[in-house]
């Protein structure tokens, strides 16, 4: 992979102005919203990303897709603008060419052979030897150049990977990876994952698109949170898993005795309300869900109650998304 | 960046030649054939009449209809299946892509028109008949594969809007007034056929082959400019 090119030089100092210098990055993204029709997708979102990996974290149909193929150039921006390596990437030729792009769509040229899909790729993009360019390519997401089966008989990861090699041939400064995940068996995931970690380390902006937790937790990466079409939140993975341990949470609890556990609960600090909702049934409301961890079990040994479930109403993505955006 | 230009136009050629579409539309050709062998032997058939078969077959029906089916379908098979992001991400000019379009409809369309009609002229007219409708004949490939090329890029229902232009643009409202046969390329490939075959009172007033074929460029070069200027304004999915 190419080292990321120096960004474009900062505007020449001029008289002095009571506005922020425009920020820099491989991707710069300033206040963009898209609509379509009376449907709000993506709302007045600002974030810039730098070389490395950088996650788009949020529930399906939150605007992750939106904001990547706006970042691609693919759709403009009702509202705002965005800039890749300095430039508009709907209008900018050489920028295209910079950038990769792994679209969540299946579809691929189905009778071509995974070489001459991936050559055809380099060759567009203006690689001088296409053909072993996609070779490497298609050796790195470990996908047998020599195959002579159509890509169109490929399995869903198989397929994946091809749009994977596609996008990496021509070495981009900049990687946009739309759920990139989806449809790849374990050890595949760990090895794209693998490759998404070492294209950051060398140097590429990568930008993965996902909805699930776990996986962006892997990439150890920034991630940004999306939600709603709003960016909810930003920051180190660590950061953003803080804040979702912090918000507040429902937790039922089934007992021996709901009533007497009920009323030890609220001796300790942090809880903020509790609903006995049957005999062996309560519902806690807290704000320190580590401490409510630590101390349920004394609680209940001290009172002589059999604790028999323990379980988190809210704690899908859903419900963390929901909280980050109503802040 | 040649390669990749012939990279795109071998991509379009292959998706939009399935052999459906090419075997229906031979035998779509096959009929005028066998209806043409049948005219040839009929001998109260005038010079004339063989001459008006050629053009209301070979011109009205068999070229705008082979046309409308592949030149739709040359990008907008790539819009529908939406593999149109592996070309438009890249950095190659808009205008790469739409002329990569249209030479792909091109090189389809000119053998699968072309070698029936010579086939059929040979059957039918005299040497001049069938220069006339192998001349025509190109001009409507051109004409007809530039717009629908476009139409292709411009909805995901081109043939079916093809279809109504054909029908109901060419074959109704065409004949109103002069002004709306001036703009349907029905009149200037059947003007072509006439004045090449001699065969003037085929068409009222048929235009001079010079215009013709000068209109048939300027509708090329809009369309071309069309197809361009969508590719850089469009979504793509």
């Amino acid at each position: 992979m190419s080292a990321t090119p120096p960004l474009p030089p900062p505007p020449p100092p001029g008289p002095a102005t009571d506005q922020p210098p425009p920020p820099t990055g491989s991707v710069v993204v300033s206040n963009i919203s898209k609509w379509f029709g009376d449907v709000v997708a993506v709302s007045d979102v600002s974030f810039v990303v730098e070389p490395g990996v950088t996650a788009l974290l949020g529930p399906n149909g939150a605007g992750k897709s939106t904001t990547l193929r706006m970042i691609a150039g693919l759709e403009p921006p009702s509202q705002g603008m965005v800039r890749v390596l300095g430039e508009n990437p709907r209008s900018d030729r050489v920028v295209r060419g910079r950038i990769g792009l792994v679209p969540q769509q299946e579809q691929l040229f189905s009778e071509q052979r995974a070489i001459e899909f991936v050559t055809l790729a380099a060759t567009l993009n203006g690689v001088d030897e296409p053909t072993e360019a996609a070779r490497r390519a298609l050796d790195i997401v470990e996908m047998d150049s020599n195959d002579t089966r159509p890509v169109g008989s490929y399995s869903k990861g198989m397929k994946q990977r091809v749009k994977v090699a596609q996008a990496i041939a021509h070495s981009p400064d900049l990687l946009l990876m739309d759920e990139p995940l989806t449809g790849l068996d374990p050890r595949q995931r760990l090895a794209m994952i693998e490759l998404i970690r070492r294209l950051g380390d060398e140097g590429t902006a990568v930008i993965v698109s996902s909805h699930v937790l776990d996986e962006v937790e892997r990439l150890g990466s920034r991630v940004l949170v999306i939600a709603q079409g709003r960016l909810a939140a930003q920051g180190d993975f660590h950061e953003i898993r803080e804040l979702m341990d912090d918000r507040p949470h429902r937790i039922r609890v089934r007992s021996s005795d709901a009533r007497l556990l009920g009323s030890a609960l609220l001796a300790h600090v942090g809880i903020s309300g509790l609903t006995v909702t049957g005999d062996d049934e309560l519902i806690v409301n807290t704000d320190e869900v580590d401490r409510f961890r630590a101390s349920i079990a004394g609680a209940a040994m001290q009172n002589g109650v059999s604790l028999f479930e323990v379980q988190p109403l809210d704690d899908d993505l859903e419900s963390v998304f929901k909280y980050l955006v109503g802040r | 960046m040649m390669r990749g230009f012939t990279g795109m136009i071998g991509r379009m050629v292959s998706s939009v030649t399935t052999r459906g579409r090419v075997l229906a539309m031979l035998a779509v050709g096959a009929i005028g054939i066998v209806i043409g062998v049948f005219l040839d032997r009929a001998e109260t058939i005038s010079a004339d009449g063989r001459v008006a078969f050629l053009a209301d077959f070979g011109l009205t029906v068999f070229v705008p209809l082979v046309v409308v089916v592949f030149a739709t379908a040359t990008i907008g098979n790539l819009v529908e299946e939406k593999t149109l992001v592996y070309f438009w991400l890249r950095p190659v000019g808009r205008w790469q892509i739409a002329l990569a379009g249209f030479v792909s409809s091109l090189l389809v369309l000119l053998p699968l028109v072309l070698i029936p009609m010579g086939i059929l002229g040979a059957i039918v007219g005299d040497s001049n008949d069938l220069t006339g409708l192998l001349v025509a004949s190109a001009v409507g490939v051109f004409a007809y594969g530039s717009i629908f090329t476009f139409l292709g890029l411009l909805t995901q229902r081109a043939l079916v809007w093809g279809l109504v232009y054909v029908l109901v643009w060419e074959g109704f409202v065409a004949g109103l007034s002069r002004t709306a046969g001036w703009l349907a390329i029905r009149t200037h490939t059947t003007s072509v056929l006439a004045r090449i075959s001699e065969s003037l009172e085929l068409i009222d007033r048929p235009t001079e082959q010079s215009t013709a074929i000068l209109i048939t460029g300027a509708i090329v070069v809009v369309a071309f400019l069309l197809t361009t200027l969508r590719l850089s304004r469009m979504t793509v999915d």
